[in-house]
């Protein structure tokens, strides 16, 4: 008999015992009931979806505040007050011209 | 509230979490003899054999990994229950053990066979641990010397040199006259 099938017999009569064989099964057995587990914890941890009623919270928000920053733009528009220091305000003027108007008048009258 | 719709991804991944269980079953009842003898012949005793098995069989279970043929599979299940062997032998404890009992690997639920088959086991069993996994993987697994050398992570003359040697060591075991 030659070497390789002198090996190959030896070998041949070895096999994994029965009782390893279902411990390990058992094993992996366990190991999937874990990780089934672990997915249902992940399954319950994930966000879930938005619902419709959100989406209509969001935009009536969104809406607000844009009404919101409309309103505070037209209030401030409103209540602007333009400064031009060479120019006098409109009614200041108003009462320097008459009061120029009041001061040439006798001039006038003289003449 | 909206409620878990039948095709939502976690029962498909439940699908493929039992499929991929039941293909683990499956390779576990085609290859176990495999793994086993290579464990086996790496660690060179029955416990550590299941130890390494067990170790071998979770990562399979575990990786899912995605072979090619079964060629591929055998090769990775090899290639992967060598490794652990290897990495259980070169660990601090097990220097620390005392010599194996080459006794037990003859115990009848190891070895049924004929009184010559149990000899010449114990005689490869007891090379050196890279003749051995030479001689199993070139002998019984009928690998080719480049296989082996991809397997094991060595070179070809490497593993030449080590079946040469083997060879000597098991003719003087055995009896060089008739093997």
């Amino acid at each position: 008999m030659n070497l390789k099938q002198s090996i190959k017999d030896a070998y041949d009569h070895v096999h994994t015992p029965a009782d390893v064989t279902e411990r390990l099964k058992q094993e992996l057995y366990q190991k999937g009931l874990e990780e089934e587990n672990d997915e249902v914890t992940y399954q319950a941890a994930e966000p879930q979806k938005p619902a419709i009623g959100r989406y209509f919270l969001y935009i009536a928000a969104s809406l607000l505040l844009c009404a919101g920053g409309v309103l505070a733009a037209w209030s401030m528009q409103s209540q602007r007050v333009d400064f031009n220091p060479g120019k006098p305000t409109p009614g200041t003027v108003t009462t320097v011209t008459d009061s120029v108007q009041e001061t040439t008048e006798p001039t006038d009258v003289q003449n | 509230m909206l409620s878990i719709q039948s095709d939502s991804p976690g029962n498909a991944a439940k699908r493929q979490a039992i499929r991929l269980k039941e293909d683990s079953f499956a390779a576990v009842d085609k290859y176990q003899d495999l793994v086993y003898r290579t464990a086996l012949t790496v660690t060179g005793n029955q416990w550590d054999a299941e130890d390494i098995m067990q170790e071998v069989f979770l990562k399979y279970f575990q990786s899912h990994p995605v072979f090619q043929n079964e060629v591929h599979e055998r090769s990775w299940l090899m290639k992967v229950t060598i490794n652990a062997g290897k990495n259980l032998i070169r660990s601090g404890w097990y220097k620390k053990r005392t010599e194996i009992d080459w006794g037990r690997l003859t115990a009848k639920e190891e070895i049924t066979g004929a009184e010559r088959s149990a000899d010449v086991l114990q005689a490869v069993l007891s090379l050196p641990e890279r003749y051995r996994i030479a001689v199993y993987l070139y002998y019984y697994e009928e690998l080719s010397i480049r296989e082996i050398a991809d397997v094991t992570g060595s070179t070809e003359a490497a593993v030449s040199q080590q079946l040469s040697r083997a060879r000597n060591k098991l003719r003087k075991k055995l009896g060089g006259a008739d093997i």
